[in-house]
């Protein structure tokens, strides 16, 4: 099963129609069980394979006061952290914040690193759909596999199979999702 | 939270404003860009002026700015709209009815980030042959007002999306690729009944259009029932 997370505000519901379905979808349709849940509500169950942790509204700031590290103490196995997903694992991990907003199509480089990486392999430059008010500088732990200027839009945890995806992979880059969850499968050798 | 819709006249502007009503969220107003240029980049154009209708049956006020419809300064003239709609009716966010349309969806997002607005689009990514039946499901009477796609000919024209549509939009999916719920482009839509409009707008007089392999349903004359 993936666990799907949602880090919307919970007062806006409407939120997870456009932040947390689409993701959902995606996964199904790769015939995955799929469970999605609130960030504050997690449940890890013994059949979880991976973790999905979806953004949100470029004008949401309900995560900011949430942290992330109770689920990272409790697991290790594999995570794909969306746009504001990817913001909380990293600054969470040593990672450092800074204020830079994208909005729309960006052109996103694989890095040589990311060329080898499985999430990544095959791909040398495409174009992303980002929507973001921050950007986090990841701490030496993570590896970036693909970047924008100065900008990280995939990176890798060095010891975690955790990854963060800066821009919106349920946007037109399916293939980011599909891998990760081939991935996740393939972490655990035989069905949990 | 007290929202501005977009409105196109279209099943998605209304059905994403609807939407926002279910989960308790205000619509203030519409806000309708009547654009005079009918290859407009951003705006829906067949039937525009009959938005009024849609948002007197509403209930809802209509704000209506015109543009000339040049690519990004459209842009301009919605912002515009949209520094209105806050002053007149202090909206806190705009409803998009985008499914897939990464050029409309982007812009509108650049907007609200600037105007300090949340933006929302309900309709974002999801399912559109699930999409076609709550439609329907729910009680909203759509027309068929304009086709730009093979297969897609004159007998489509104020075609009634129901069921039967539904189906033959699947198999036609299947052979051309065509979006079911349009947004490619293939087809425009305009809504005559919504679950939360008084009363139906009944079509009075149209006039057809058709060559070069795209058409139109134009409303002529309609009022509300």
């Amino acid at each position: 099963m993936i666990l799907i997370v949602d880090l919307t505000n919970p007062d806006i519901r409407i939120l997870s129609d456009q932040f947390v379905s689409p993701v959902f979808r995606i996964v199904h349709q790769c015939g995955q069980e799929t469970m999605a849940a609130r960030l504050e509500q997690i449940q890890l169950s013994q059949s979880c394979i991976g973790i999905i942790i979806c953004g949100t509204a470029l004008a949401d700031s309900w995560y900011m006061q949430q942290q992330l590290i109770p689920l990272l103490e409790r697991w290790d196995g594999p995570i794909l952290g969306i746009s504001t997903g990817m913001q909380m694992l990293l600054s969470e991990t040593g990672g450092e914040l800074q204020t830079y907003t994208g909005i729309g199509m960006t052109s996103v480089h694989v890095t040589d690193i990311g060329k080898k990486d499985p999430l990544m392999k095959g791909k040398e430059e495409f174009s992303g759909y980002v929507l973001h008010r921050y950007v986090t500088t990841p701490s030496p732990e993570w590896v970036p596999l693909a970047i924008s200027g100065p900008t990280v839009q995939v990176a890798r945890h060095c010891a975690y199979p955790w990854y963060g995806v800066l821009f919106h992979p349920e946007v037109r880059n399916e293939w980011v999702i599909k891998r990760f969850i081939a991935s996740a499968r393939g972490f655990w050798g035989s069905p949990r | 939270m007290i929202i501005g819709a977009l409105l196109s006249g279209g099943k998605d502007s209304l059905y994403a404003a609807w939407r926002m009503m279910q989960t308790g969220h205000e619509v203030a107003c519409f806000i309708t860009i009547q654009s005079r240029n009918p290859e407009s980049y951003m705006f829906h154009t067949p039937n525009i002026g009959l938005t009024r209708l849609q948002a007197e049956s509403a209930g809802i006020p209509l704000m209506v700015v015109e543009t000339d419809g040049i690519k990004e300064r459209e842009l301009d003239d919605l912002t515009i709209a949209v520094q209105r709609s806050v002053r007149e009716y202090g909206i806190e966010g705009i409803v998009t009815g985008a499914i897939q349309s990464v050029y409309q969806a982007s812009r509108i997002e650049r907007i609200c980030h600037q105007e300090n607005l949340w933006c929302f689009s309900p309709l974002w990514l999801c399912d559109q042959e699930i999409y076609l039946h709550s439609l329907v499901s729910e009680g909203f009477e759509v027309i068929i007002a304009g086709v730009f796609a093979e297969p897609l000919d004159e007998t489509w024209l104020g075609l009634k999306i129901d069921i039967p549509f539904i189906e033959r939009m699947k198999t036609i999916n299947k052979k051309y690729h065509v979006s079911p719920a349009g947004e490619g482009g293939e087809y425009e839509s305009f809504v005559c009944n919504a679950p939360f409009f008084k009363k139906k707008i009944n079509i009075i007089e149209t006039k057809t259009w058709f060559e070069h392999g795209a058409g139109g349903y134009l409303i002529t004359r309609a009022e509300l029932d």
